[in-house]
């Protein structure tokens, strides 16, 4: 009851016109950031830090945390129309979105992707709103082991996607770690791997990574074919039926839940709740064939736990001042530029700007929805320009959004290279999404497994002797188990068909 | 040569193979860190180690399955990688010029080039979009969202 009237409190001052603006504002500029490959939230939300130090604490946050929510619409467009998935977490929706928009169905999927973002994201912010204290202590119950169980179970997971080919996913995913292993090692700072160059001691970064596996590979492979549309077909929708979001609130509900409850994990990336969310997805659709053809569940799922995520996130930033990624380390500092101090304190001392906050997350949901289903028509027409013209703008902002990181040419470099890399992949039948999930995981698998060690003095025994760990460890041996089974049916099946044609 | 699945299932084994046993390798150079259980090389060794062994594995089993794997590989035709090499030429050429020259004049000499070559398109409709895509950098990477891009001469800009 006292979250209720706490909530209408905080809607009356939510609603206000001044609160309204900067939410709108917020609003557009993280769709604006989401679209464009490369530049994230927290980047936004740096450079729009001097503008909210003039305002009020309330306007200034609720801009800023929607700049981060909004951000999450966005990341879509790009990754669904032209194959450019601007961080790790979109890469699923790449691999099924950009399937769609081939087949002349890029506006559905634009449009169930707002949907499930909205739902989803909304389910997020009820969670928020009702749960975040009991929530967050849970959350709170991951240490090391946990986290290298986790990121274990999410490169499994997608190991296991890799269907037929899982040696080959499983390389891939191999290829990701080596990768990633070349730098500074995360806890002692020594140089690995990188063979005196100067330029390898910062490490690889993923996006740059990212963008040549999926971009600059799909502009290879259609500069080789002189390809005029990249449309396959003549027909093209618009806007998605009834029965495509009939096929989807199931997809988007599941995924809302999942992607709120690893949202709570402070540290825990979108990227593994993506993939998750994707898995779990296939597992659960009625069509799973479709996978990786162009299933529109998938892009609900996906979109969905993304949004939710970002909601679940504001639990342990609200209840501890735990930020649970480097976007919402960027709105703490936001809170602490007032003298703010998210944590249990604010709760009781400025309960009032919490909930118009946590209000206001709600109304910016309505109005990313409102202000992202119009465009939805106008953005598929992209896939209406032909090849030779849509080629060189992505490759500019692919190439610009990698620049834009690290303001680094020798990223470029590295996005060039991976595209030749995932042109390669592509034609010897090599899953690309291993390769990425391992590259964005390896530090943190490498680090909690490192620190798990110290902490049991060498024993392995660490990651079964806790529950949450041991929980996970055993998804791994089920999921690994699932997926070799699944492999053995499809070989029975094709063996059959083999027999029954000769 | 490599134009069968087979052939180039081996020949990737090999390569991943070799890559592996070269990092696995190199990490025995890697130094000591400071305290913890493990040394800092324990990961990048394993991997290696690991990376080597899955290679040798799709090398000999792609050589042992000499009935299933005689699937042609989707190479490109002749043509096709020429395309790809002029593509790939371009691609490089860009990133080079962008480091001397700066995103706002490579653009204005890709795009044309890129929707000349690939497009057929006019002179006009090449122009109007570099122009196109000349004014957005600027007006929104530099201005709007002040990233700091390279301009080279057109640094008056800035």
């Amino acid at each position: 009851m006292e979250a209720w009237s706490s909530l209408l409190d905080g809607f009356s001052a939510a609603i206000s016109p001044y609160n309204l603006l900067f939410a709108l504002i917020g609003c557009i500029a993280g769709t604006l950031v989401g679209v464009l490959p490369g530049l994230g939230p927290t980047a936004a939300i740096a450079m729009l830090l001097p503008l909210a130090a003039m305002l009020d604490p309330a306007p200034a946050i609720i801009m800023m945390a929607a700049i981060y929510y909004g951000a999450m619409y966005g990341g879509s467009t790009t990754s669904i129309l032209v194959n450019i998935p601007g961080e790790a977490s979109s890469v699923p929706t790449a691999m099924e979105g950009y399937q769609l928009t081939l087949q002349g169905r890029g506006g559905p999927a634009l449009g169930i992707s707002a949907i499930a973002s909205f739902v989803a994201g909304t389910l997020g912010v009820v969670g928020l709103t009702f749960f975040a204290p009991v929530l967050a202590r849970a959350a709170l119950a991951f240490g090391p082991p946990e986290y290298f169980a986790l990121t274990f179970l999410g490169i499994s997971l997608v190991v296991s996607l890799s269907g037929r080919s899982l040696g080959k996913g499983l390389l891939s995913a191999l290829l990701g770690l080596l990768t990633a292993m070349i730098g500074l090692d995360p806890l002692s700072g020594v140089a690995r791997l990188t063979f005196g160059s100067f330029q390898l001691m910062a490490g690889i970064d993923f996006v740059p990574i990212i963008m040549g596996l999926f971009a600059i590979s799909e502009i290879l492979v259609n500069a080789e074919k002189k390809t005029r549309m990249i449309l396959e077909g003549k027909k093209i929708e618009w806007l998605p039926t009834w029965q495509d979001i009939k096929d989807t609130w199931a997809a988007t509900i599941r995924s809302g839940f999942l992607g709120f409850f690893f949202g709570l994990i402070p540290g825990c990336s979108p990227a593994v709740t993506s993939f998750m969310a994707y898995d779990m997805e296939k597992r659960f659709s009625r069509h799973p064939e479709k996978f990786g053809k162009g299933a529109m569940d998938a892009v609900a799922a996906v979109e969905g736990s993304n949004n939710a995520t970002a909601s679940g996130g504001f639990v342990p930033l609200l209840a501890f001042g735990i930020p649970s990624g480097p976007a919402l380390a960027v709105l703490l500092g936001g809170f602490i530029m007032y003298g703010l101090q998210p944590g249990p304190r604010l709760m009781q001392e400025q309960p009032h700007l919490l909930w118009t906050i946590i209000a206001s997350m709600y109304i910016g949901n309505v109005i990313l929805l409102v202000l992202n289903l119009p465009l939805v028509g106008l953005w598929a027409r992209m896939a209406l320009i032909p090849f030779p013209i849509l080629g060189p703008f992505i490759t500019v902002f692919t190439l610009i959004g990698a620049f834009s990181l690290r303001y680094s040419f020798f990223d470029l470099w590295i996005a060039l290279l991976f595209g030749v890399v995932g042109y390669l992949m592509r034609k010897l039948e090599f899953p690309v999404a291993p390769m990425v999930l391992a590259t964005v995981l390896a530090s943190m698998m490498e680090t909690s497994f490192m620190q798990s060690i110290t902490m049991s003095r060498g024993s392995l025994l660490i990651f079964f002797t806790r529950p949450i760990s041991a929980a996970f460890m055993l998804l791994t041996v089920l999921s690994v188990v699932s997926g070799m089974l699944l492999i053995r049916k499809a070989k029975a099946k094709n063996i059959e068909l083999e027999e029954s044609d000769s | 040569m490599f134009s069968t699945r087979r052939s180039t299932d081996i020949a990737t084994g090999v390569f991943l193979a070799a890559l592996g046993l070269t990092a696995a390798v190199a990490s025995t150079g890697i130094g000591e860190g400071a305290g913890g259980q493990l040394h800092p090389r324990t990961f990048p060794m394993m991997i290696g180690a690991l990376l080597f062994i899955g290679g040798a594995v799709l090398a000999i089993r792609a050589a042992a399955d000499k009935r299933g794997g005689n699937k042609a590989a989707a190479w490109p035709d002749r043509n096709g990688w020429k395309l790809l090499s002029i593509a790939m030429t371009g691609l490089v050429a860009y990133v080079a010029v962008s480091q001397a020259l700066g995103f706002i004049i490579s653009s204005l000499i890709f795009v044309p080039w890129f929707i000349r070559y690939f497009g057929r398109y006019s002179p006009l409709v090449a122009g109007s979009c570099a122009l196109g895509i000349a004014a957005f950098i600027y007006l929104v990477f530099i201005r709007l969202l002040q990233l700091t891009l390279p301009i080279g001469p057109l640094s008056f800009l800035g």
